[in-house]
């Protein structure tokens, strides 16, 4: 693994980061910060832009004004595949994942952008064998006729062979099974406790708040709210505008 | 107790050496909301497709109001008042919201040649039902995942159903959101429609079934109201987790 930032140090700072689709507009100057060690989570209505942030972030849309710092580096100009080589994996809304090759394959193609040696993606695939077993034994599967929850294990397992610093997912709990939320949710504290900081956007705010530390709540392309968990969670405007409380 | 509108019969369909669907008996009464749940791959969207004759099942019958429709093609079987959503949505992604919804209106059970002006006016109190009529004039492609769901729903709606078969049509609501589809689908159900739902989101089960079926590797392990199947301990151990089944016990 590639040395960690120090915990608590500032991993991510975003400033006025702005951007959408064509003519429209979707982020109107998004601020925030993630420190290394933490899991902080993003939530906030439909539309409220928080996927098209994920986007942003990992250059997969184009940032059209406003910064980002990696360890205090700026990310401008870098597309996806340098990125990633910095250290920010995304895992997408809905997986993503290359249906017609096998478990193995997927993960291969998650340790593509790091110039890695052969020996080196052996290493981190028994890394990611390691934290999802279910993934070992299916190795040779072909990714598209897995089940939703081992489907997740294996994007999440993908965005990990590229030794992400920051590991950004995109709705974790989509269309899951209560069970399998449960066992993901292990994982995932699992993997930050390895030293993987995460940011996770989902719209199931209860188990959302439970995993992440703090958490930023996005209206209409902004910040609207932030703060720790259990304080947004005891937040009047919160329960009943997210959680129907 | 109402009427049968839709029973499954010893349904069963193969897929290989891998049976999706092993003898499953169901029925819909008219009226109610029947929940449809399970773990990932125990055989829903199968049984659902086996309904609406996007599969055909390998041995049993579907009964629609005592016709028997399982060898039906799908477009017959919308034809006869059965409509549903994709848990995969299936947009037209370069038409805009409106249009999607008017093919439904135009193509529907009891809309045979019926003008396209009149089928754009039903798609529009539809988009206006389920909260997506400002999006009217966009192209479906450019909806987020959550409003092409509502799509869905609206398409379904807009051929004139007489049952409503729902494959995951709430995924990636937040809580907040969940209430107003749970009141929506209520509204739906008091126009008279009768509703089967597949949904992984507990709170729109238990808010919503008069009943709950559970399917878990093909096989009907239970069925009842809604409570008493979320204390089976076979369910909680095959799809609910001890957390979520401990959470239901603090709020009883």
């Amino acid at each position: 693994m590639t040395a960690s930032p120090e915990n608590g140090a500032n991993l991510l700072e975003v400033r006025d980061l702005q951007g959408g689709y064509g003519d429209v507009q979707v982020l109107w100057g998004i601020g925030l910060d993630v420190r290394a060690g933490e899991i902080v989570a993003i939530v906030g209505s439909n539309g409220a832009g928080k996927s098209t942030f994920l986007r942003m972030l990992s250059g997969v849309l184009p940032r059209r004004a406003g910064t980002v710092f990696l360890e205090g580096e700026s990310m401008e100009g870098m597309g996806p595949d340098v990125v990633v080589a910095k250290g920010i994996s995304h895992v997408p809304e809905g997986r993503g994942l290359f249906a017609a090759m096998s478990v193995e394959e997927n993960l291969l193609m998650g340790g593509y952008a790091r110039n890695m040696t052969d020996d080196e993606l052996g290493g981190e695939l028994d890394r990611v064998y390691g934290f999802f077993p279910r993934l070992a034994e299916r190795k040779n599967q072909l990714a598209g006729s897995m089940s939703g929850g081992e489907q997740q294990m294996c994007a999440i397992g993908r965005g990990l062979m590229a030794r992400p610093k920051l590991l950004l997912i995109d709705e974790l709990s989509l269309g899951l099974a209560p069970r399998l939320v449960e066992e993901l949710c292990g994982f995932v504290k699992q993997i930050n406790e390895e030293g993987v900081t995460i940011m996770l956007v989902e719209q199931d705010v209860l188990t959302a708040f439970e995993l992440a530390s703090r958490a930023y709540v996005f209206e209409s392309g902004r910040v609207a709210m932030s703060g720790p968990t259990g304080e947004l969670l005891e937040n009047p405007e919160v329960k009943k505008a997210y959680l129907g409380i | 107790m109402s009427e049968a509108v839709l029973e499954g019969r010893g349904i069963t369909k193969r897929f290989g050496g891998l049976t999706a669907v092993s003898a499953v008996d169901f029925t819909l009464r008219k009226g109610e909301i029947l929940g449809l749940i399970g773990p990932n791959g125990a055989g829903k969207t199968t049984l659902l497709n086996c309904i609406t004759g996007f599969d055909s099942p390998d041995e049993g019958e579907v009964l629609l109001q005592g016709e028997r429709i399982e060898t039906l093609k799908p477009h017959a079987i919308t034809r006869k008042g059965i409509a549903r959503t994709f848990q995969i949505v299936q947009p037209f992604p370069s038409l805009t919201v409106l249009d999607n919804v008017t093919m439904g209106a135009l193509f529907g059970a009891h809309k045979k040649g019926q003008e396209v002006a009149r089928a754009r006016e039903a798609a529009k109190d539809k988009l206006e039902m389920v909260g997506l009529i400002e999006k009217a004039d966009h192209l479906a492609s450019e909806l987020t995942l959550a409003e092409r769901k509502r799509l869905e729903l609206a398409k379904s709606l807009a051929t004139e159903p007489e049952i409503l078969l729902l494959d995951e049509v709430n995924a990636g609501l937040n809580p907040a959101e969940i209430q107003v589809a749970i009141s929506l689908i209520q509204k739906i159900r008091e126009g008279g429609v009768t509703i089967l739902v597949i949904e992984h989101l507990m709170k729109v089960i238990m808010g919503l079934s008069d009943r709950v079926i559970v399917l878990h590797h093909g096989e009907k392990i239970a069925e009842g109201p809604p409570r008493e199947v979320t204390s089976d301990e076979r369910v909680i151990k095959a799809y609910l987790g001890d957390k979520y089944a401990a959470m239901m016990d603090k709020m009883s």
